[in-house]
């Protein structure tokens, strides 16, 4: 009897374990030498199979002089659904003896187009074209259509080179191309000595802001189009950037800008303000300025008493516009996320509908807040030392270490967010830092070599979903490390069933509808441990997500490229 | 309103300019109404050809060119490359010696002639080059690597003085004022070079051989 209770047990609690992992299937192709060795972008083919972007860079000079020229070449590949490679081909982006250079290959109507650009140096412009692609021959598939153009920058170090971005609107039946013009570096004022003479509170007015966009429908027909668009915000300090634009159903343009007002304090300020910031945020709000066809167009700022620190645009199948955001507060000079937020506006005025917003929940905080975390490891020993610093500290620090621990450090940045079929808001954070180490060696003859490593941190995950105007939270502890190479895009996400399936470079999480329950998986492809013949090292530093249950991501050592396949069954 | 304007004249004739006026003003408005109403939007242009047009001679077949730092030892170089593919190119040249020159590399690897075979003639030299110009550039633009040889012969009172020189360069090409050419280049190779006296015994060696050449030219489009 205390045997089969024994071994019922052990079935059960294997069972539960069992049920929070995910199944997941990890197989690769073949290891392929390629002329194209920096992976760019990689596609699913309609008729079955994958096709890839890749480049290297090509060039040449007197090294000895530091003169050379170098220019960016790109090659795509075809593959089988395992992941083997068919082909390879350079791709032509020569066109009237031009160089164009490449700025992105976009789904668009089940199709594919490349879009080139071409500085004209005798117009003074910057050109953008368009041409399908036909992804079955990996060709350009007819001429080009030149769709926009820029102002040409100057070649000189003090200006911001102008660039297009192109996006798809989320119904798909748009596309839009937002033209950032040059823009000439702003010297920063100084006072004599070079000091700072005065706060910047004083360039708080009437700024301008100029965008220039062409909303393109599906039988590429300009619908929506403004040159230099004035975008005149109130209140605002000259530090104001796009942070994110989208299309609506109907093709109206939405920019959404980031205006902070900063005061950045004297010496005299600071010593009368006792506080040991340079700093005093005084506003970090978000500016949503919707241009409709006709160009007529309507501005809202969120909440002015609201520190903002990241936000994004989605639009529900209503066609409401949900404006989902990170909250903060100011610790020393930085704004950290302490909460998260959702507003829902009216399409048709920008009215609101509906808000909610929430703290981070205290057990989130506990197990992801370094501090928090480690107040909880420290011995006692420690902690009684540590009451007697905290002692020592003023009013200002005290406060500032009370919002620490309030806060979602190192995530500052929403890493994904999106609308599930119900029209529940997700956001996903990730905590991320860098971390430089500088080690000096000697050797035998005195010679000293210093090395600077690089160690790219991606770390724990925080969830939060907006469930009507309840918020409901939960976390993932996790820790990926990348030397010396950052990562393209670390995690993917894609919300399915009421699911939330995270892909990230090291796991695989699944929450279900209330982030109550999460299943993981842990990754061998991208373990180190995890030997492949023929290539002495695997470096990852590209990963696509190319539906809910499936992933692509290429194993690289020098020219040898291998792709792994991982599915979630 | 219009009555008012026109009270009092001629009713037929009135009648009539009335009408006009009217819809003449109808019109306009009407006219206004509708530029406020609709934007101008620009369209998508496929004649995408006028738009690359910059001026620059990017699809040059040839380049006709002047060694200018070959001028320091004494030799008056043209040369012309052809494009073969766009990878691709051949350059040769001929040279006139006009005068005795410097050349620095003989100088520093101490190949000179003592009195009184020091004094200059007349001198010649040709050269070939196969290039390789990287990313489809051939060949107004971008790096490029080649392999030349280069024979040059110097004639003293005498004693004559012959050069081969084979040699791995690389080099830059620039385009400017739309069709001129510049051609930046070092070389790395050996030097292998013969000293033919009228009354002594000829002397021959094999030497290191570094060059750095800047040539000046055309662009040639047919």
């Amino acid at each position: 009897m205390k045997k089969l209770l024994i071994i019922l047990f052990t079935a059960l609690a294997v069972t539960a374990l069992g049920q929070s992992k995910l199944k997941v299937n990890e197989s690769h192709g073949e290891v392929a030498k390629l002329n194209g060795y920096n992976v760019e972008d990689v596609f699913a083919l309609s008729t079955g199979g994958y096709w890839s972007l890749t480049s290297r860079v090509e060039g040449s000079g007197i090294a000895g002089l530091g003169l050379m020229k170098m220019k960016r070449v790109y090659f795509v590949q075809s593959y089988n659904e395992d992941m083997n490679l068919i082909s390879e081909k350079k791709l032509n982006l020569r066109f009237e003896h031009k160089d164009l250079s490449l700025e992105s290959i976009v789904q668009f109507q089940n199709d594919f187009y490349i879009f080139l650009k071409f500085d004209n140096i005798e117009k003074k412009k910057t050109y953008l074209f368009y041409a399908l692609f036909d992804h079955h021959d990996l060709m350009i598939d007819g001429d080009l259509t030149k769709v926009a153009e820029i102002k040409l920058g100057s070649k000189a170090t003090n200006s911001y080179p102008g660039t297009f971005d192109i996006s798809v609107s989320e119904n798909e039946e748009f596309l839009v191309i937002f033209g950032n013009e040059p823009q000439k570096r702003e010297r920063r004022k100084r006072g004599l000595f070079g000091g700072r003479s005065s706060s910047s509170s004083s360039d708080v007015g009437t700024h301008t802001f100029k965008f220039t966009y062409w909303v393109l429908n599906e039988d590429f027909q300009i619908v929506n189009y403004e040159i230099k668009h004035d975008l005149k915000i109130e209140n605002s300090s000259d530090k104001f950037y796009v942070r994110d634009y989208a299309v609506d159903n109907v093709g109206a343009i939405y920019i959404l800008g980031k205006n902070k007002v900063v005061d950045e304090l004297t010496r005299s300020e600071k010593r009368a303000k006792q506080t040991s910031n340079w700093v005093d945020i005084k506003k970090s709000a978000f500016v949503l300025e919707k241009i409709n066809s006709d160009g007529s167009s309507s501005l809202i700022a969120t909440p002015q008493d609201e520190l903002f620190v990241d936000m994004d645009i989605l639009f529900d199948k209503a066609g409401n516009v949900n404006l989902v955001g990170l909250t903060g507060e100011q610790i020393y000079s930085k704004l950290v996320t302490t909460g998260v937020y959702r507003m829902v506006l009216a399409p048709e005025n920008l009215e609101m509908v509906s808000n909610a917003n929430s703290e981070f929940f205290p057990d989130v905080l506990e197990n992801v807040n370094d501090i928090q975390e480690r107040e909880a490891n420290q011995s006692k020993r420690r902690r009684k030392r540590q009451v007697r610093k905290d002692r020592k500290l003023t009013k200002e620090q005290k406060e500032f270490k009370e919002a620490a621990k309030r806060a979602a450090l190192n995530a500052n940045f929403i890493a994904y967010s999106g609308l599930d079929e119900n029209g529940d808001a997700v956001i996903i954070l990730e905590e991320r830092h860098v971390r430089v180490v500088t080690t000096s060696s000697t050797d035998a003859n005195g010679y000293t070599t210093t090395t600077t490593t690089y160690y790219y941190h991606y770390d724990d995950l925080i969830m939060a979903k907006f469930i009507d105007d309840e918020v409901v939270q939960n976390y993932y502890k996790k820790s990926f490390v990348s030397v010396n190479v950052p990562l393209v895009k670390s995690l993917d996400v894609s919300l399915k069933n009421s699911n939330i399936n995270i892909m990230t470079q090291g796991h695989i999480v699944r929450a279900d509808y209330d982030l109550q329950t999460i299943k993981d998986y842990e990754l061998k492809a991208f373990s180190r441990k995890d030997k492949v013949p023929g290539m002495r090292r695997k470096v990852f530093t590209y990963r696509k997500t190319m539906d809910e249950n499936t992933i692509l991501a290429p194993a690289q050592w020098r020219r040898k490229v291998m792709w792994y396949k991982i599915q979630i069954k | 309103m219009f009555h008012f304007l026109y009270f009092g004249c001629n009713s037929k004739i009135d009648m009539k300019h009335v009408l006009t006026l009217t819809f003449v003003i109808l019109s306009v408005i009407v006219f206004a109404q509708d530029e406020e109403t609709t934007r101008e939007l620009p369209e998508v242009d496929e004649n995408f050809q006028k738009y690359l047009d910059d001026g620059l001679n990017t699809g040059a077949n040839g380049d006709l060119k002047i060694a200018v730092s070959a001028l320091v030892s004494g030799f008056l170089d043209v040369q012309y490359e052809q494009k073969i593919t766009d990878n691709f190119a051949i350059q040769a040249g001929g040279a006139f010696q006009v005068s005795e020159g410097n050349d620095l590399l003989n100088t520093i690897t101490d190949v000179t002639y003592e009195e009184p075979y020091d004094i200059f003639k007349s001198g010649f030299g040709y050269g070939v080059t196969a290039k390789y110009y990287a990313g489809e550039s051939a060949i107004t633009n971008l790096g490029y690597g080649g392999f030349t040889f280069r024979h040059r012969t110097s004639k003293y009172e005498g004693v004559t003085l012959k050069q081969n020189d084979i040699y791995y360069t690389t080099g830059l090409k620039y385009l400017f004022m739309n069709s001129l050419s510049a051609d930046l280049s070092s070389g790395i190779g050996v030097r292998i070079y013969n000293m033919d006296y009228a009354n002594a015994q000829n002397e021959g060696n094999l030497g290191f051989y570094y060059g750095l050449e800047l040539k000046l030219g055309y662009y040639i489009k047919y």
